[in-house]
């Protein structure tokens, strides 16, 4: 397949990518992690809200897209199979977090920790005045966007920064596609009412 | 009057849904600014959704630290590595137990063979002696007198090895 016909149809692509990988083959499997690891990356740090954790998970991800690829079966777009197990292992995540809740309570307000962010200097410092309330803005949806429920969240994020469709996202979630619409609506209404005070009209 | 608002409202409802995955088509636009303009007061709220839409959709991509391919590659060469030593062993058990079953059923049909020889080769004849006398009574019973006429011709059957050896004062006896 040449260069220009893999940018064509990427799906196909992805597919042959895990035949190859399920024969074995390093290479394939390093060009997978290679294409989907921002995509995987910002969706976990965005879910977990930690980029050492998501990395991990990122990590795990693609681990375990290596290890079951003997039982991939192309019925399906790559990325709703890889967004699945995505949302399962950072599920897993966030219960664990839910046991252990004290420790990591603990973890975030640790001394060192809190040491090293007062030494930072800060990033915005040397932005344009548009570009800091950007970035402002960001971190409100950002924050928004962590108190949706997980499957809001989820739903959300595959629709609007992945561009999955309601049928792949229904997949990944396991619903039908009328409640995954719901649930993106819940979602959309939740951050309108939240943010709409930090947004202008005219 | 009614289906025409309905169908304004689906016609809004899918606009919203669009521009929060997209930037709206030219026809998209034009549908969006006829509605805006037979609907001015949504105009706000319109304009609330597509710039939260759009700041969402442009929230920067983050990218792992340098090195994630190799560390998540080099992990795989791990398992591909402990996943071939396992099939390895596990062979080398699956051979074990092949082995240990051949060797079973081999002395299953020694023992066999053994029991069959046994019984078939050294089956005591039945009864033996006492056996044979008691044949020869059960012969005696059935014969009658017309058959000792024929002594001397049964006599000479004595020299028959299977037969016992006739017995002689019985045999004056009966004549």
């Amino acid at each position: 397949m040449t260069h220009g016909s893999e940018r064509e149809n990427p799906w196909i692509d992805d597919v042959e990518l895990m035949r190859r990988v399920r024969r074995g083959d390093l290479t394939a499997f390093a060009q997978l992690v290679e294409r989907h690891k921002a995509a995987v990356y910002t969706y976990l740090v965005r879910m977990v809200g930690d980029e050492t954790e998501a990395e991990d998970l990122a990590q795990m991800v693609f681990l375990q897209i290596f290890r079951s690829a003997r039982r991939y079966k192309p019925t399906a777009k790559f990325t709703t199979w890889l967004f699945t197990i995505a949302r399962h292992l950072c599920l897993n995540e966030l219960r664990r977090r839910k046991r252990h809740a004290a420790d990591y309570i603990e973890d975030l307000h640790g001394g060192p920790a809190k040491e090293i962010e007062v030494q930072l200097p800060d990033p915005r410092s040397a932005m344009p005045d548009s570009e800091v309330l950007k970035a402002e803005f960001f971190q409100m949806l950002e924050k928004a966007l962590s108190q949706l429920p997980e499957n809001q969240r989820t739903a959300i994020i595959l629709f609007s920064q992945q561009g999955l469709s309601y049928e792949e996202i229904a997949c990944v979630l396991g619903c039908s596609v009328q409640a995954t619409k719901s649930i993106i609506h819940r979602a959309r209404l939740y951050l309108r009412e939240v943010l709409k005070r930090y947004l202008r009209y005219g | 009057m009614g289906f025409k608002k309905m169908k304004m409202k689906d016609q809004i409802q899918r606009l919203r849904e669009a521009v929060w995955q997209r930037e709206l088509t030219p026809d998209e636009n034009v549908e969006l600014d006829l509605y805006l303009q037979a609907n001015p007061r949504a105009r706000p709220d319109w304009e609330i959704e597509y710039q939260l839409a759009s700041a969402f959709r442009s929230m920067p991509p983050l990218e792992p630290r340098q090195g994630f391919t190799e560390r998540v590659v080099a992990s795989a060469m791990e398992i591909q590595t402990q996943d071939t030593t396992r099939r390895l062993k596990g062979f080398a058990i699956d051979f074990d137990l092949i082995r240990a079953w051949c060797l079973g059923f081999g002395l299953a049909l020694l023992i066999m063979g053994i029991g069959l020889f046994l019984w078939f080769g050294h089956r005591p004849t039945p009864g033996g002696y006492n056996g044979a006398i008691a044949m020869v009574c059960e012969t005696a019973k059935r014969i009658s007198i017309d058959t000792l006429a024929d002594y001397d011709v049964i006599l000479k059957l004595g020299s028959v090895r299977t037969l016992p050896e006739p017995d002689y004062e019985l045999l004056q006896l009966l004549q």
